[in-house]
């Protein structure tokens, strides 16, 4: 999983069928410090964040293993908000 | 499957369903042959009892949700192995 931050929000009307209804965030990765890395992915939130919260997100076919994801053309998903990172 | 070090982990109280109750780890990849750890890290679930500091092998992509089968379980790296030592013979 990548650890991200959430930097914004996509609006799309024109899409595929399959992703109407899912809300389309704009995620940043972040390093253990929660600075800014050049990748981001526009991925599906399936647990409710609001821009600028910590992330985890899932790529790949893995994505759609969620109930919200299933079956829908969707390769990257928010999996959880972070409450902390313990590093040590 | 590749090999890695466990530097941390992660809480997250809101996620997923198929997340619930899975331990989330911080590790950073190690080339096997020099042991030199890379500085990157990944996040993965762990259906080991590895802690900080241990060696790990983990799978990624879709192998890595097959690990919780027949769950379903959004995760596209698991640790699935502690991994003891490591014997590299040949040249």
């Amino acid at each position: 999983m990548v650890l991200g931050k959430v930097i914004g929000s996509v609006v799309a009307t024109q899409k595929d069928e399959s992703l109407v209804g899912k809300k389309l965030m704009l995620v940043k990765a972040i390093d253990l410090e929660g600075n800014l890395l050049e990748p981001f992915v526009v991925a599906v939130d399936v647990v409710g964040v609001g821009i600028g919260e910590k992330v985890l997100v899932v790529n790949g076919s893995s994505a759609r293993m969620t109930d919200e994801t299933r079956e829908r053309s969707i390769d990257s998903v928010i999996v959880a908000k972070v409450d902390s990172i313990n590093i040590s | 499957m590749f090999y890695g070090k466990v530097i941390g982990n992660i809480v997250a109280t809101v996620k997923a369903k198929g997340l619930e109750g899975k331990k989330i780890q911080v590790v950073k990849p190690v080339d096997m042959t020099t042991g030199i750890e890379s500085g990157k890290f990944i996040v993965a679930l762990d259906i080991t009892d590895s802690g900080i500091g241990d060696y790990v092998g983990y799978e990624d992509g879709k192998e890595a949700a097959w690990a919780f089968e027949p769950e379903e379980v959004p995760t596209d790296a698991t640790i699935v192995a502690i991994i003891d030592k490591v014997n590299i013979t040949g040249e």
